[in-house]
């Protein structure tokens, strides 16, 4: 990650964490923290991915709300009395207790606590989720590795229509739940049963059944390593990763094809499904002739975004993307994928590809005069107005939009793009925040 | 007590003025025992999410013109930030300030090496990064909980930069385990500015009144009363300027949104320039817009203008304010909201002829930081000159113990901001707004505007309904018939 950041794009470990379990419907998130890293980590991921409301208890969770009395004596004893509490008052099917700053420096030994709980039966479990860990996305893989690890329980029975979805974390992206519920809308007509774990009210029982799948598919180039050699491991289950968001009808029919081939779907039902599917984008595509835009544009997002949204707009929607800044943290060894991914197109140049989380940079990635258009967050809008550009939000922080079930990935979801890029394209200029 | 700014940081709310978090009763008894020095707090063991002192300071620091703020903490902890803000970013800008101008925070993004090494090295070149990069009139580092545990000493490197480059660079105590009270970041928000932006007045003092408070929303409506009075308005809210701040230590007088966000700078303005800081009663609606010009007219000797001003006020809006009340007449109503407007607007509902069941504070200030001590505080005001009494709680976001609050009184209606308080009223069914503070509510045209909000919100609850018909409490039965102040806990109160 990068040294210094200005204006952070989301929030910490936590913030991703938090946003995972108050996405599972009866999930009960206890946060073992400062008083407020409840409000900021909401806020940094959920609130900064469009309003999110938690699925279970309005975004109010018990909390030890940490001061200098625990840090002084430790914080065990108070947060035994939380999650008692929690367990007391609170129809939870799962009390997930997640960890600040505060108690990992300190070194609060939450495990033991927690094994006090899971021995009188109580479905209690925990991950260390400070935000000096990293990132929103390094703490949506937190969860998954205390999924892979800790909470579903290892079987050998596998179902062979069962997968699981990962890779698009609650939080982490734009219309984020709407992608999650467009993919696993196409997986199903594939004959399979999907684990979204976050969207459709799932449950517990979900997180409990994850281990019975057949298959992981995750959906990212570089998230989820380490949870990947965990399922494999730990649960004989293996991964089908595809890298980058599937956008429109020459991406999507991609990923489905290869879903198909990985996990033997008999390729006739492969082929009726992606012909309806694109027939269904192409008919209503085809009501935007006349309407077309040409632009030049610069892509400001998430690798997984960007990766999307670049590849459509160049391989389906003759557009061009002359620059992409991808602003999630990308390893260095993860770079060369990512970059590949941004480029090899039918007909469009590659962009330059930048790799950046300070706004600083980011904006000064952003200068020239060889693009009209920024796809970006809420946070390009400051330079979109004085250079005369247009501007679409595409990535976090999303700003006021309200963002429900909306998507833009798959083929619905392109469809749904090209309206929102088309309105973008008038000729009376609304940025994303209006004066 | 007095303010200290020879100090590095303002001592929190809980030491300098036995501010709680933890109370139920009767407003009258809250205030009496506040003006008495005998108020005890009350702890809870459990409890669910509050907020933290530093989410206000950097929200408050990195909102001001010309000011950079460097958070020295992990980057959840400025994270949010631009969730925050957008609010701000909708205003229409002050002159000569570019539209669309986010507010910059430069997080020195502390990791786990850090928490090993220290990072003093890394927030110096932080700083210095940020110097380079903007050439701001001043840098503000803000510490966190990480950077206090590990004990970096955020306050020799302000020293030491503040030597180095050409522009002030002041610290604020930002860490959230200080203190309970998240208001507390107002005061470290407070603490630091004054060191930076105020000095001694030279010349004559000016005619100017001081407002401080988030943002200068509403301001058209109020000016006008202040112009009649030969008086300027100078702000000191967010987009304020270095010379806002200079030209406040030469005004005539102050006040402020609410004493949660503007009692330490404008007692800070009182102690150290002699600007008075009007405290008593805040002009929100027609009974505290009287009060508090026939104050401000007393203190500049134009009463007469004064009684002309809110003679002509009361008729104009008279008509309209006899219709809201007829239509909002035997209705009750329960509230949410920080200290000080929780007791603004109960005094806003009683004009309206509301009855109000239950207010809920999420901290109390018995006194504040003024030395002036013929003031009282506002609710302590409205007790002794309108004999105002209802139920009365104090809890910090506690959002589980207003939910049975809710529950028991079963209101027409909550008035909230914030804090999510309006979520468990609209998801059981219960209509709640969302409201508006500062310039806004200000008057008898403040007082019609929420008024007809409610009347608004009464007429169309169809939405609300069908929710609150779907609604599925995710609580046991043993709690749904628990009293609200079961957690309370003596030995927890510290």
């Amino acid at each position: 990650m990068a040294e210094i950041i200005q204006s952070p794009r989301g929030a910490c470990a936590l913030g991703g964490a938090l946003a995972a379990v108050a996405s599972i419907n009866k999930a009960v998130p206890i946060l073992h923290a400062g008083p407020g890293c409840g409000v900021q980590a909401f806020a940094g991921q959920l609130g900064n991915a469009g309003p999110n409301r938690t699925s279970y208890t309005p975004d109010s969770f018990p909390c030890t709300n940490m001061s200098q009395h625990e840090v002084v004596f430790g914080g065990i004893d108070h947060l035994r009395e939380v999650v008692r509490g929690a367990t007391e008052i609170l129809n939870g099917d799962v009390y997930f207790v997640l960890t600040g700053c505060t108690s990992d420096i300190i070194g609060d030994d939450v495990d033991s606590l927690v094994d006090e709980f899971v021995k009188e039966g109580k479905p209690v479990t925990f991950a260390n989720t400070g935000g000096l860990y990293g990132d929103g996305a390094r703490g949506y893989e937190i969860f998954v590795e205390a999924l892979a690890a800790r909470i579903a329980p290892v079987t050998e029975t596998k179902d062979e229509k069962l997968v699981n979805l990962f890779g698009i974390g609650p939080g982490l992206s734009k219309c984020w739940s709407g992608n999650i519920e467009e993919i696993a809308r196409i997986i199903e007509r594939l004959g399979l049963r999907v684990n979204t774990f976050f969207t459709r009210g799932e449950d517990y029982e979900k997180l409990l059944s994850s281990s019975a799948a057949f298959a992981n598919i995750i959906i990212s180039p570089h998230l989820l390593k380490e949870a990947e050699s965990l399922w494999e491991t730990r649960h004989g289950i293996k991964s089908f990763r595809y890298t980058g968001l599937p956008v429109g009808p020459t991406a999507t029919t991609d990923f489905i094809r290869k879903v198909g081939e990985a996990l033997g779907v008999d390729t006739a039902i492969v082929d009726r499904v992606t012909e309806e599917e694109e027939s269904y984008f192409f008919d209503y595509a085809s009501v935007t002739i006349g309407r077309l835009p040409t632009k030049k544009i610069a892509v400001v997002a998430d690798a997984g975004t960007a990766i999307g949204l670049t590849r459509f707009l160049s391989d389906d929607y003759s557009q061009e993307v002359v620059r992409v800044i991808v602003t999630d943290n990308v390893l260095p060894e993860d770079q060369p994928l990512v970059r590949e991914r941004l480029g090899g197109f039918q007909w469009a140049q590659n962009p330059e590809v930048f790799f950046l989380q300070d706004d600083y940079e980011i904006k000064q990635a952003l200068e020239g005069d060889s693009f009209d258009m920024i796809l970006g967050s809420s946070l390009e809008d400051e330079i979109v107005v004085p250079r005369g550009l247009q501007f679409m939000v595409v990535s976090i922080p999303t700003g006021p939009d309200m963002i429900l079930n909306k998507a833009y990935a798959g083929y619905r979801g392109a469809l749904t793009f090209v309206e929102d890029f088309i309105d973008a394209c008038r000729p009376v200029h609304i940025p994303g925040i209006s004066l | 007590m007095a303010i200290d700014l020879t100090l590095k940081e303002s001592a929190t709310r809980e030491q300098r003025l036995g501010s709680i978090t933890g109370y139920d009763g009767k407003l009258s008894d809250l205030t009496k025992q506040g003006c008495a020095g005998c108020l005890l707090n009350k702890g809870r063991r459990f409890q669910t999410v509050s907020s933290c002192s530093h989410t206000h300071t950097i929200n408050q620091l990195s909102g001001l013109t010309g000011a950079l703020v460097v958070d020295h903490g992990p980057i959840g902890c400025s994270g949010g930030q631009i969730f925050f803000t957008l609010n701000r970013n909708r205003l229409n800008p002050p002159p000569g300030v570019p539209p669309l101008e986010h507010s910059k925070i430069i997080s020195t993004n502390l990791d786990e090496s850090d928490t090993i090494f220290g990072a003093v090295e890394k927030l110096r070149q932080t700083v210095l990064a940020a110097y380079e990069r903007h050439h701001p009139k001043e840098i503000f580092i803000v510490s966190s909980c990480v950077s206090a545990i590990i004990g970096d000493d955020i306050f020799s490197v302000a020293q030491e930069l503040n030597e180095e480059l050409d522009i002030p660079v002041i610290a604020a105590a930002g860490e959230g385990l200080r203190s309970k009270i998240w208001a507390t970041g107002f005061d470290s928000y407070s603490h630091a500015v004054s060191k930076a932006r105020f000095s001694p007045p030279t010349g004559e003092r000016n005619p100017i009144i001081n407002y401080s408070g988030f943002g200068p929303v509403g301001r058209q409506y109020v000016e006008p009363f202040f112009t009649r009075l030969g008086l300027q308005l100078n702000l000191l809210v967010g987009g304020s300027t270095q010379e806002d701040f200079h030209r406040a230590t030469t005004a005539i007088a102050s006040w402020g949104q609410c004493s949660s966000q503007s009692n330490y700078i404008l007692s800070v303005l009182e102690q150290e320039y002699g600007v008075r800081y009007l405290q008593s009663h805040l002009p929100y609606g027609g009974i505290g817009f009287e009060r508090f010009m026939r104050d401000l007219g007393k203190l500049i000797g134009k009463e007469d203008i004064v009684e002309e001003i809110i003679a002509e006020e009361k008729e104009k809006y008279k008509d309209q304010i006899d219709a809201i009340k007829a239509r909002l007449k035997g209705k009750r109503a329960f509230i949410a909201l920080g200290s000080g407007f929780a007791y603004e607007y109960s005094r806003l509902l009683w004009e309206l002829g509301v009855e109000v069941q239950h207010a809920i504070g999420y901290h109390f200030d018995p006194v504040l930081d003024q030395n002036n001590l013929e003031s009282e505080i506002a609710a302590a005001t409205d007790v002794k000159e309108l004999k105002l009494d209802f139920d009365t709680s104090i809890n910090d976001g506690q959002e589980m113990e207003t939910y049975l609050l809710v529950k028991e009184y079963n209101p027409d209606f909550l008035v909230s901001r914030g804090h999510e308080a309006s979520a468990w009223s609209m998801l059981q069914g219960i209509p709640s707004l969302d409201t508006e503070i500062g310039f806004v509510i200000m008057g008898y045209r403040g007082l019609v505007e929420f008024g007809t909000t409610i009347v608004e919100v009464l007429d169309s609850k169809n939405f609300v309904e069908k929710l609150g018909a779907r609604y599925v409490s995710p609580f046991t039965e043993a709690y749904e018939g628990l009293s609200p102040f079961s957690f309370y806990d003596e030995e927890a109160a510290i």
